[in-house]
């Protein structure tokens, strides 16, 4: 799972706005996170998304190939349109354990949050989806996290 | 999703201020709504057995009474075990927390323990009224959800000790011979109390059995059975 060389391991943040009808975004998004936890296991991707209602934040990160792969599919994505890329490059070593979905919900603070940090840049998404991601200490590490092991 | 009637919208607040708790109890007053302030967390959780569901805003303030419920080991102090401490009594709850200049890791924590959104202390009309609809939008779904879970669960609760066993190996899978080894009971045994099982719950085939078994966390009890 982990990458070889330290160096190989390529990241990408993105911000899309969902184009989906909100009374369909519930069972997309399940539908979504299913297929993303398995696929990205499968070839190595970790990272997270993060879903307002409005608004898709997603950072992955991985093997350049397929991260590459994953990007194109993604952008080819209809569910969402106006895919904004926020940060892109290579990392030292992975952020994310594994993939996870960090959040889907209407909550109208978060949305406020996202839409705020969307205008401060990439670190203060990034610590959005890190401090969703991070296991919750002492609880069943399957709940809710998808792990790529 | 269904309207919901004006008249059972009801908001509770838990809040240990009492000034910011008497304006807040107003600004809700004032949208029309129904409102049940109390002071502390033990008030409202003597009280939620009986309240009707609704939006329950609970105001995070440091330094905290002695929680409710025991926090997550390692986890670190914010809003998580009161917002379950609600929830584990009154799953279908709207829970809302509110505090003053919270953090991202406050907020996190109390999305992730089940809150439904989040508010800045002190609390302004033009904030509070999105995320009440927002709580009430979705308050319909979860009480329909809480009942199908009680009915279904007061069901369980009419199979006895040896029938949940049995059921409990259906469900993971096993063969009624295998579930006649592990109980040392005769197969016809199983197969009568499988026929019971399915009488009792309502159920006339195997595929809603096991999905009512998820349902109701028959499979989280444990699968000493399998």
């Amino acid at each position: 799972m982990r990458p070889k060389g330290g160096a190989t391991v390529q990241h990408w943040l993105y911000a899309s706005n969902c184009a989906v009808a909100p009374a369909w975004a519930g069972p997309t998004v399940e539908a979504l996170v299913a297929h993303a936890a398995l696929r990205n296991a499968e070839c190595g991707l970790s990272g997270a998304l993060l879903f307002t209602g409005q608004h898709f934040i997603q950072a992955l990160e991985g093997p350049a190939t397929a991260l590459a792969q994953m990007r194109s599919t993604i952008c080819d994505d209809v569910r969402h349109t106006h895919i904004m890329t926020l940060a892109e490059g290579t990392l030292p070593h992975r952020r994310f354990d594994g993939w996870a979905l960090a959040y889907a919900g209407a909550s109208v603070y978060l949305a406020d949050q996202v839409r705020t940090a969307m205008a401060d840049g990439a670190p203060a998404l990034l610590s959005l989806l890190q401090a969703f991601a991070r296991p919750l200490p002492g609880a069943n590490p399957g709940c809710g996290q998808h792990r790529a092991t | 999703m269904g309207e919901i009637n004006v008249a059972q919208r009801t908001v509770h607040i838990v809040d240990s201020d009492a000034l910011h708790r008497r304006d807040l109890a107003q600004l809700i007053r004032q949208q029309g709504l129904d409102c049940h302030p109390f002071a502390a967390s033990a008030d409202l959780a003597d009280a939620l057995g009986y309240l009707p569901a609704g939006c329950v805003l609970l105001a995070w303030r440091t330094p905290q009474p002695p929680a409710q419920a025991t926090p997550i080991a390692g986890e670190e102090e914010g809003p998580g075990p009161m917002v379950r401490a609600v929830l584990s009594q009154r799953p279908e709850m709207a829970v809302i927390v509110m505090a003053v200049s919270p953090t991202i890791p406050q907020v996190v924590q109390a999305l992730r323990a089940g809150a439904v959104d989040f508010l800045e202390m002190p609390v302004q009309a033009d904030a509070l009224r999105p995320v009440l609809e927002h709580g009430f939008s979705i308050l319909p779904a979860r009480v329909a959800q809480q009942q199908r879970v009680g009915q279904a669960t007061a069901l369980t609760t009419q199979l006895t000790p040896r029938e949940q066993e049995v059921l409990r190996g259906v469900v993971a899978g096993l063969t009624n011979r295998a579930i006649a080894e592990r109980l040392r009971i005769g197969v016809r045994t199983v197969e009568m109390h499988r026929g019971n099982i399915m009488q009792k719950l309502q159920m006339d085939n195997l595929a809603a059995l096991i999905r009512f078994a998820v349902f109701t966390g028959v499979l989280d009890q444990g699968l000493d059975a399998a």
